[in-house]
């Protein structure tokens, strides 16, 4: 069958066919203070004809019949529709607006003015300048509704949520990157992307069906423009990276201090012998005066200023029947971590567009991209955050140790849960090769010109990712050590294809305008993992890591995969009344081999009213533009296991009695099982967008109400610790999304534009399906509260004096001391037990907001971009973690800031009340570790200067551009932490990784 | 050109409704897993497999090490040993020098692991006996129909055992008739005790009457363990003949017999001797590498605070005042070999470093101590390829001394078997106190022994009163979680 589609393509390609002569136009586009606008497309109408401007401003195009009306448009400008002539001098206006701007929706286009839902477009301007490693990185704070948290580590991606958290699963939207389907779009270069569009209400998404419930974005890469001599560009920077918000440790003296006013006894031993062994003095009675020979300061040990480096190099052209764009880029980026650690990533794009004949085009895009993570450990982080300075990076005395003579903790007489970090980051070895291809071929049949055609495109995509960890033999301490070499390497491969067929039909009857798209597409993602460990692997050169040159008996292997296939059809519908009034209907159906219940069907509607269009406001000046629109729809999350436990018995020798000196086969058949569904969002939306002041200012905002049903989540069964996950929960997120923006100009050089995105979000958990409350590892759901909520008890303040001890039966019943923390009781008992605990807030933001600000003045550009949130919770885990061992380091604050006496803090507990149970442990969460995830950061300031037309000799180049960028340069929060952005999605701050300031110098080049 | 156009529209069309009648393409198994099988009922050959299943359970969840200081840390003689891990430990029994202990936390996720352990043993045990029931109805052969009554036993004694145990910490529990049960009210210590007590009756009368080293898997529990534990319910509920009538019957079979050196009797060499009434067992497998199946860490918990491999976590302490008690006595063997302490050599020639810090215990559980040159050469995790004792003859011995006295009769000659082997003087007229001073000795660190017989013999207030003990406090709170999760057990518990 695929066969014969192919020769079909083929012989598709081989016909050609030939136009009839006809006139010559040329001319000039300018803006409104006569500067020619480099790039602007000119369309014959009815035709593909076209060609954009040269550097002057100036275009040809031949074939163009008599009478024929041209159309000239440009981004940010209006467009406009003259009649052809031999010499056209044409003017475009500024427009604020960006109206008539073709919007990629999904499977097919539209223009702006066009929409019912809230669409917003990612130009690859506001992200090219950004240098991150991800795009998604780089519309931090630009987009209202959309929350990105960034990640530290070189190579990894965010985690991206538009519109809330609607799944204890996974809340990660869509992304669609020509056609093919992603969960992350991590391999792309910022510079790879035209442009992105992100799909948020239901009823854009809703015909992406059961994939959509996270919303869209919809990428498209980089394509050319006909008629446009070759465009040749050259864009890179150069930078480094810098450690920010480094969490400030307790130094030796205070760790010792803490240490010894909660257990003299229990903790002198330790401390005496880092003096012993490593200098200083405890000779003074006073143990808050003694001096440490070791203060090490583990995290300066381990940081240092990183390089990161981009270079990409694109060509982008046209001619009357073909349209290409060819792009290449390289990044570098080096971790923080002193060690050897680093991202290197090649990316290759190409793109062809072809008419084959008046009715056929074909296309072609494809981008490669090969990577390379050298990684680091990082659980070296971890160590370094629980090391105390009182032992040193090296100790020649440690005669055990080797390669490198790394002081061992338990020099100073610290069990096993401490380690040398700087040993833990320099004995590894770990990297990913990754090689990813994704290719889309196309065929485009127009029946009828302009009004009926058919589309059929394949997309496929491959990843491989071969990954390798070896572990070196070393010696630091008996319970850091490796006496013989490691070596796994695993394969892991991702094999996706898409199939669509799309029929669009388009006609006007009058006033009346008529849409109609028809599609089927089939999918299949196919996913395969292979790994392998041998021991004593040769150490030394990289050649000799190979699982054949270890033992050979011993060698593990395991082996998995997955193979899911879609079937869809789809089909859009919609109408509008002179402009005036819009309707939209979608619907999808999505047929899945991952479930029992195959089928399942997601329809939406939308409608708009232009009240502007109306005759009633065309006698006003004050308001240009008034868009009311209004939408529901229903969407699917299939990123939902398929089934929970296990069907089968247990075997094997965990479920095998020992008898003698051997085990006898047994089973264990207490099998728990259950089938699962896709989650279910329904979604309306409420918005308007509006236009005022000459279109100065132009606002849009959107409300939302997004309901999510059948959530998978994992109530306890009876008398265990095993889960059973069913679609149970319901959950609601309501909000309101706005987007305001100013620009003007002032004078003729100088213009500048402010703007400013918020979002405001209530999450609920709406349901459990019985239970008011179901506890998970981490947080908790009560219906009611926000979902993932942490809970414990509640801090109202420290217990000053013994006499208060002795009046609070909770804390005669306790034990409670001095220093001690005093928790709500929150049922009035008169007693602080269990029953007491509350939700303490969740990692959901209430509010985000980002503002952004750029002028240029003649050829000099400024652009200053921030973000923040508010209403979000973390816990901090890293204080908490004392539970399980009571003398692992303190941060600073926890020193300064103690309760050393009768009034000296309401807040913070003693130094002893931090070691004892009530305080701290897994039993009792209380709000003293949960804390602000407020943060306010200035995301990015570019500051850029252009040289035009420069002479070289006979050459002339068109432009340079000089830049300098500061990448979050400045982050303030008050958390005691590293981070406000959680790698964890339920907002436990076990965060170890400092984020990372870039400042870097770009130029840009035209040829 | 125009017929092309179509020709291909048709052409593309035509695909897709091949496409769209080919409905199978869905039909697609997930990868990696093959459908489960039914067990073959009709295969007597695999029949143990789910009694198998029931011992690894007891091993894997019955011995979690948190429920090993639970089960023995609420008497005068042990303690957690730690103040700066798992802290709450302390406040749950009696601490020598403060009288606010037995201050129990219903939070804890220690009591709510012990219970669901306890549950998931029953669970397994429910399953098996369920699949032994399913061989039965597939013969006729009468001499399967013994063999399966006889495993059928079996997994009633690990059954009534973890009732045994969860009455011990939490008193009236829920019987768990089936695993699909969904009124989960909780039955009175009596009830649980005649469930108990009906389950080891049928093991009593179809289980081999041998001793659990003479069986065909070895180690598997006998009738004799059924009677042993039955006598220890009896003994709780005051009921003495009985208690005399199943020790005696023990004793009479002259099959066991106490392992004559008490030190080497917890180690390697004691493993299933004839003392034996139940163990859980581990092995190495008797090889220096691979695979180990073993009770996970509850070895490891009770290593000393100490370097090289006679080391762990350094949790369970026995207080300073208990081992004075100890020497006082005059006690040599027995103080040896229960006692590890910090600063000493052991007679094995294991070096115990001295204290370093002192808030930890300077003495350790010397019963689950294995020696380094006990260990399978290459194996150095503490204690591995030692086994659990859970039952020994001691404890009928000492059972069947104080059934007698209780019934003014002479307890003489057991009870002198016992201080015999530990080197101890005998005594003649034995009373209930002798008897009750000796089991403290005999069993201390098994099992929260002196704990129970502090509580049966209504000691407890007088002995343990003064660290915080009531009447109130004899058993832990029912887990904060299973009361949340499962409202029933807020009921008042039934006869059932």
């Amino acid at each position: 069958m695929k066969k014969k589609f192919y020769l079909l393509l083929i012989s598709f390609f081989i016909i050609q066919l030939s136009f009839a002569q006809n006139n010559i136009i040329k001319g000039t586009v300018v803006d409104k203070v006569n500067q020619p606008i480099v790039g602007a497309t000119v369309m014959v109408d009815g035709t593909s004809h076209g060609s954009v401007t040269d550097m002057n401003g100036e275009f040809t195009i031949k074939d163009v019949s008599s009478g024929a009306t041209v159309s000239f448009s440009f981004v940010g400008m209006k467009t406009k529709k003259i009649k052809a002539s031999s010499d056209m001098k044409v003017t475009l206006e500024d427009d604020m607006q960006n109206l008539e701007d073709i919007i990629v929706i999904g499977y097919g286009s539209a223009k702006a003015k066009d929409l019912t839902s809230p669409i917003t477009v990612v130009k690859s301007a506001d992200i090219s300048s950004v240098p991150s490693t991800s795009p998604m990185t780089a519309i931090q704070g630009k987009v209202a509704g959309v929350n990105v948290i960034s990640s530290g580590t070189p190579g990894s991606g965010p985690t991206v949520r538009i519109r809330g958290a609607g799944s204890f699963a996974n809340s990660s939207p869509l992304y669609v990157v020509d056609g093919m389907f992603y969960d992350d779009i991590n391999f792309l270069n910022n510079e790879d992307i035209e442009e992105m569009s992100i799909l948020k209400d239901a009823s854009a998404a809703a015909i992406y069906g059961v994939r959509a419930a996270n919303g869209v974005v919809i990428v498209t890469t980089k394509k050319g423009k006909k008629n446009q001599t070759a465009k040749i560009t050259y864009d890179g920077y150069v930078g480094f990276q810098k450690a920010t918000n480094v969490l400030k440790m307790a130094n030796s003296q205070q760790y010792a201090t803490m240490l010894l006013e909660a257990n003299y006894d229990a903790y002198s031993p330790i401390i005496k012998s880092s003096i012993d062994k490593y200098g200083g003095n405890y000779s003074g009675s006073d143990f808050h005066n003694w001096a440490f020979g070791s203060d090490t300061d583990w995290y300066k040990e381990l940081l240092r200023t990183a390089i990161i480096s981009n270079h990409s190099l694109g060509i982008t052209g046209g001619s009357e029947k073909a349209t290409y764009s060819l792009g290449m880029s390289y990044l570098y980026q080096d971790g923080v971590m002193d060690v050897k650690n680093n991202y290197k990533r090649l990316n290759f794009r190409a793109a062809l567009d072809y008419d084959a004949t008046s009715w056929l085009k074909v296309g072609f895009s494809s981008v490669v991209s090969i990577s390379n993570q050298v990684l680091p450990n990082n659980s070296a982080w971890q160590q370094a955050f629980n090391a105390p300075g009182i032992y040193p990076v090296y100790d020649a005395n440690n005669t055990s140790a080797f390669p490198n003579k790394y002081a061992s903790p338990s020099s100073v007489g610290f069990t096993s849960n401490f380690y040398n970090p700087v040993a833990t980051a320099n004995y590894f070895n770990s990297k990913n090769d990754s090689h990813q291809y994704l290719t889309n071929l196309y065929a485009q049949i127009n029946l009828i010109p302009e009004k009926l055609n058919v589309k059929t495109s394949v997309n496929y995509n491959y990843q491989s990712i071969n990954g390798k960890v070896f572990t070196p033999t070393y010696y630091v301490s008996s319970w850091q050590q490796n006496t013989t070499t490691s070596l796994t390497k695993s394969t892991t491969s991702y094999d996706n294809y898409i199939w669509d067929n799309i029929m669009t039909y388009r006609d006007s009857y009058g006033q009346h305008n008529f849409g109609a798209m028809l599609g089927m597409s089939m999918r299949q993602e196919k996913y395969r993992f292979l790994s392998g460990t041998a021991v004593n692997v040769p150490e030394g050169k990289e050649e000799y890591q190979y699982l054949s040159q270890g033992n050979s008996t011993g060698i593990t292997l395991s082996d998995n995969g997955s193979t899911y296939r879609g079937l869809s059809y789809f089909a859009r519908l919609n109408y509008d009344y002179a402009g005036k009034y819009y309707l939209m209907f979608t619907m999808r159906a999505d047929g899945s081999s991952k479930y029992q219940d195959k089928w399942g069907y997601f329809p939406s509607v939308g409608a708009s009213w232009v009240v502007t269009e109306e005759p009633f406001m065309k006698n006003q000046s004050a308001i240009e533009y008034l868009k009311l629109r209004a939408s529901w729809g229903r969407l699917g999350n299939d990123h939902v296991a398929a089934s929970d436990g296990f069907a089968s018995i247990a075997t094997g020798n965990g479920s095998s009695g020992v008898f003698g000196n051997t085990t006898l086969p047994g089973y264990q058949n207490t099998s728990y099982f259950s089938w699962l569904q896709w989650e279910v969002v329904d979604e309306i939306n409420a918005g308007l967008n509006f236009s005022t002041l000459q279109g100065r200012l132009n606002v849009d905002a959107d409300y939302f109400h997004r309901m999510t049903k059948h959530a998978v989540i994992s109530p306890k069964i009876a008398f265990s610790n095993q889960t059973l996950a069913g679609n149970y929960g319901k959950i609601l997120n309501e909000g309101f999304d706005l987007s305001a923006t100013w620009s003007d100009r002032v004078g003729n050089d100088f213009k500048y534009h402010v703007g400013t995105n918020i979002s405001v979000l209530k999450n609920r958990v709406k349901d459990l399906g019985g239970p008011s409350i179901i506890k998970g590892g981490e947080t908790v759901n009560i219906v009611g509260e926000e979902m993932n909520s942490f809970y414990g008890y509640k801090v109202i303040g420290i217990y000053q004096t013994a006499a208060e001890c002795a009046a609070d039966p909770t804390a005669v019943k306790n034990g409670l001391q001095p220093g001690d923390f005093k928790y709500e009781d929150k049922n009035g008992d008169g007693i602080v037990d269990g029953n007491d605990r509350q939700a303490l807030g969740s990692y959901i933001p209430k509010f985000t907001y980002g503002i952004n600000a750029g002028f240029s003045w003649k050829n000099l550009d400024f652009e200053v971009s921030t973000y923040g949130q508010s209403g979000a919770k973390m816990y901090n885990r890293k204080r908490a973690l004392r539970y399980a061992q009571s003398n692992y380091n303190f941060d600073y604050d926890q020193f300064k800031n103690r309760w050393t006496g009768e009034g000296s803090t309401n807040s913070y507990p003693s130094a002893a009340a931090l070691i004892r149970s009530w305080n701290i442990s897994d039993q009792r969460v209380n709000s003293f570790f949960v804390e602000s995830a407020n943060y306010f950061r200035i995301q990015n300031v570019t500051l850029g200067y252009t040289f035009k037309n420069i002479k070289m000799g006979s050459y002339t180049l068109p432009s340079i551009r000089l830049s300098a960028t500061a990448d979050r340069p400045f982050t303030t929060f008050s958390a005691n932490s590293f981070t406000p952005e959680l790698s964890n999605a339920q907002g436990w701050d076990t965060e170890v990784y400092p984020i990372t300031a870039t400042y870097t110098f770009g130029i840009q080049i035209q040829f | 050109m125009k017929i092309n156009k179509y020709i291909s529209v048709i052409a593309v069309g035509t695909l897709l409704l091949a496409i769209t009648s080919c409905s199978s393409y869905l039909d697609k198994d997930p990868e990696n897993s093959v459908p489960e099988k039914n067990v073959d009922f009709t295969d007597v050959s695999n029949m143990y497999q789910p009694v198998s299943g029931v011992y690894a359970k007891l091993r894997t969840g019955g011995m979690h090490w948190v429920i090993w200081p639970l089960s023995i840390i609420r008497d005068d003689d042990v303690w957690s040993g730690r103040i700066d891990d798992q802290a709450i430990l302390n406040q749950f029994g009696g601490k020598t020098d403060d009288p606010t202990g037995y201050n129990y936390d219903n939070t804890f996720w220690g009591l709510n692991e012990m219970w669901n352990q306890y549950y998931g043993m029953i669970k397994v045990a429910n399953a098996a006996l369920e699949s032994l029931n399913n061989y039965a109805a597939n013969t006729t052969n009468s001499a399967v129909l013994t063999t399966n009554k006889s495993y059928q036993g079996e997994v009633r004694i690990l059954r009534a055992y973890a009732y045994w145990r969860l009455t011990q910490a939490f008193g009236p529990v829920t019987i768990l008739s089936s695993n699909s049960q969904t009124d989960l009210t909780r039955s009175t210590v009596k009830s649980v005790y005649n469930y108990i007590l009906g389950d080891l009756q049928y093991a009593i009368d179809n289980c081999p009457k041998v001793r659990p080293n003479e069986m065909e898997h070895v180690g598997a529990a006998t009738a004799y363990t059924a009677e042993a534990l039955a006598a220890k319910i009896y003994l709780n509920e005051g009921d003495y003949a009985k208690v005399e009538d199943l020790t005696n019957d023990i004793i009479n079979s002259n099959k066991f017999h106490l392992y004559p050196d008490f030190y080497e009797l917890f180690k390697i060499p004691g493993k299933l001797c004839d003392e034996s009434l139940l163990e859980c067992q581990c092995t190495d497998f008797g090889l220096g590498s691979g695979d180990m199946v073993d009770a996970d860490q509850w070895f490891v918990f009770q290593g000393p605070a100490n370097d090289g491999d006679i080391s762990g976590w350094g949790f369970i302490g026995l207080y300073k005042s208990f081992r004075n008690w100890a020497k006082d006595r005059g006690e040599t063997v027995r103080y040896t070999t229960s006692f590890l302490e910090a600063g000493t050599t052991t007679p094995s020639g294991d070096v115990i470093r001295p204290l370093q810090n002192p808030t930890q215990t300077d003495c350790w559980n010397g019963k689950a101590y294995t020696p380094k040159n006990e260990l399978t050469s290459g194996r150095t995790k503490y204690g591995s390829n030692n086994n659990i004792r859970i039952l020994r003859y001691a404890d009928v011995l000492l059972m069947n001394a104080e059934a007698k006295v209780r019934q003014s009769k002479n307890g003489d000659i057991p009870f002198n078997l016992v201080r015999t082997r530990a080197k101890m003087p005998a005594i003649t007229n034995v009373s209930v106190d002798q008897i009750l001073d000796e089991r403290r000795m005999e069993l201390c660190c098994e099992w929260g022994e002196r704990y129970n017989d502090l509580v049966r013999t209504g000691k407890a207030a007088s002995v343990l009163g003064k660290y915080g003990w009531t009447e109130a406090k004899t058993y832990y709170p029912i887990p904060f979680d299973q009361l949340s999760d499962n409202p029933d057990l807020n009921k008042e518990p039934i006869d059932k």
